[in-house]
């Protein structure tokens, strides 16, 4: 069930989204991954409005892969946003990002991140995030029921 | 005569008391007029010199009140010359005591200018008088007048003493009171003077105050810059060196085959420059992280915090195979835990770094007690060493004293142990000669015992 959901990329740098992109064919990800360019799109995504209204077209992701610096609406935003919604609250949300700041990673984790992984400089550093990833979270980490 | 100069001191003793009592200036010339009536006079007159040096009278006492009136009548209506206001300015002029020992009706029609002054003299009855200078500070201030009437008394040379001795005496206390006014008007400007600097200082303190929160605004500012600074670099400053690298990664996977080794060399020497821009970029932050992060100073095991950063270390130490000895115990210093194992990271793997290739790292970490409430931290290696003209520089941000190709590095590491003991309120150095191996230095507060965690 788990391998057929989408995971959700929420992340403006197109270099970063062709790199993760590369990473995901390379690591054989099953689950799709779809990207959102800024968090304004990554909310009505979420939230279903507007063109993504079909959830059967739109369904919600099985995992949200959230980059902290984004335009129109910040990371931990949209993070604080999600923990609010009583249908999005345990929807496991990993943070990917540039910053290693004591700060960002706090409040990532205070608004309730489930993870905080920053962007390995290089390829194979890359690929091997991604590989993790897969196999711990989509793999073996137990899926959250999320109707509220 | 003898009684008479009897009863004259004791006089002079009541007299003095009154004086004594008063230090208002005219109070205590109404004093004087008033106490020699009727012991020394049946009348007694007081006057002061006025600006324009005549004599205006202050105040007159008579045994019969009621005749008072007459001479304050006589002071209205005809004011410069009223019975001895004549030689009231005469010895305000000279400073010297005037006696009419006998004064007859020849005196008085002489002295009055129309027929009713003349019946208004005649009737103040004066007989004699005496009229002495009160003198105070070499200035003769104003006149002390006794006169006799009714009583029929005669002022004679004997009595001058007297009555001069008895104006000194209202003199001396008119300068007291006078005295006691200025110190008075000197109090009250001292109290002003006072109230003015209390209210100087409370503009100086609100000065500050003002000051004190515009520079705290100015520093919030600055650590505000600095934080969107740091931000600005951790989140937008790494992108570009993710593509640089990582797109070289897939060029070399999925073009590899239309290059040649000099095309592939190219696509490696890309990725190891931005791997090691990205090594600076961390380091510069954590430098800059130095400076504004909240160091709380607390008691720690100094060996505890060695023996973590060698197991951080531990793949580092493994590769060069690296010799690291301890002389334990190591004592409890004052310091930060974050701070101090960023600091002892650095001085470890620099000792393990600049060692020549061929060379088995040797390093021992050794502390000593330079003064009872110092410990200094020793690290000892075998590398290659530092001339004496660039220990200092070494210190520096981006200082580098080699090559990439030899000694790779951000040319921070030891930027941050000097700032970061700077934070720590400690210091640290180094002692070397080339290919001698360097003795690196970091001095801490002791831990009082009962603090040492």
């Amino acid at each position: 069930m788990s391998t057929t959901r989408s995971i959700l990329l929420v992340e403006d740098d197109p270099n970063d989204v062709l790199l993760i992109h590369r990473a995901f064919e390379r690591a054989k990800v099953l689950n799709p991954l779809r990207v959102l360019p800024d968090g304004d799109e990554a909310i009505r995504y979420l939230a279903g409005l507007g063109p993504y209204a079909d959830r059967a077209v739109h369904p919600l992701p099985a995992l949200m892969l959230l980059d902290l610096k984004l335009p129109r609406r910040g990371g931990l935003e949209v993070l604080g946003w999600v923990r609010d919604q009583p249908g999005l609250r345990r929807l496991p949300v990993v943070v990917l990002s540039s910053s290693r700041r004591t700060e960002d990673v706090s409040r990532a984790y205070d608004l309730g991140a489930n993870s905080y992984l920053v962007k390995p400089v290089g390829f194979k550093p890359l690929l091997a995030l991604i590989r993790s990833l897969d196999v711990y979270w989509v793999l073996f980490n137990e899926k959250a029921d999320l109707t509220p | 005569m003898h009684r008479r100069a009897d009863s004259a001191f004791r006089f002079l003793a009541e007299a003095n008391e009154v004086l004594a009592s008063s230090l208002d200036f005219e109070e205590t010339l109404q004093s004087v007029a008033r106490i020699v009536v009727p012991a020394l006079a049946d009348w007694s007159a007081v006057h002061l010199a006025t600006p324009g040096g005549t004599a205006e009278l202050l105040t007159a006492c008579h045994t019969d009140p009621a005749k008072e009136a007459l001479v304050r009548e006589l002071q209205r209506r005809y004011p410069a010359e009223p019975d001895a206001s004549a030689s009231a300015t005469r010895v305000l002029r000279t400073g010297k005591t005037a006696l009419v020992p006998e004064v007859d009706d020849d005196m008085l029609m002489a002295a009055a200018r129309d027929r009713d002054h003349l019946r208004l003299l005649r009737a103040l009855g004066l007989r004699s008088f005496v009229c002495a200078p009160l003198t105070a500070r070499g200035r003769v201030i104003g006149t002390l007048s006794l006169a006799s009437a009714e009583s029929g008394r005669r002022y004679r040379v004997g009595d001058v003493a007297l009555v001069e001795d008895l104006a000194r005496r209202a003199a001396l206390c008119v300068d007291n009171a006078r005295l006691f006014h200025d110190a008075g008007e000197a109090t009250h400007r001292l109290q002003e003077a006072l109230a003015e600097a209390a209210r100087a200082r409370e503009e100086l303190r609100a000065g500050a105050e003002r000051h004190a929160a515009e520079l705290e605004h100015r520093v919030a500012e600055r650590t505000g810059d600095l934080n969107a600074f740091t931000w600005s670099i951790s989140h937008d400053l790494r992108a570009p060196l993710r593509a640089v690298a990582g797109l070289a990664d897939a060029l070399a996977e999925d073009c590899g085959a239309q290059l040649d080794t000099r095309g592939l060399d190219y696509v490696d020497r890309m990725r190891t420059a931005a791997l090691r821009m990205d090594a600076m970029i961390d380091a510069l932050l954590q430098y800059c992280r130095l400076g504004h992060t909240e160091v709380r100073l607390e008691g720690i095991d100094l060996g505890a915090a060695v023996a973590r950063v060698l197991a951080d270390l531990r793949a580092e130490l493994d590769e060069r195979d690296a010799l690291v000895t301890v002389l334990a115990p190591l004592p409890q210093v004052r310091a930060f835990v974050p701070v101090l194992e960023q600091v002892l990271a650095n001085l470890l793997s620099n000792a393990v770094k600049f060692v020549p290739p061929d060379t088995r790292p040797r390093i021992a970490v050794r502390a000593e007690l330079p003064d009872p409430a110092r410990v200094r931290l020793w690290i000892e290696d075998n590398g290659i060493g530092i001339e004496p003209h660039h220990q200092e520089r070494v210190f520096h941000v981006f200082e580098r004293l080699h090559g990439q190709e030899a000694y790779p590095g951000t040319g921070i590491g030891l930027a941050i142990v000097r700032r970061g003991m700077e934070r720590l309120g400690g210091a640290a150095g180094v002692e070397s000669r080339l290919a001698q191996g360097s003795r690196f230095w970091i001095e801490l507060p002791v831990a009082p015992a009962e603090s040492a965690a």
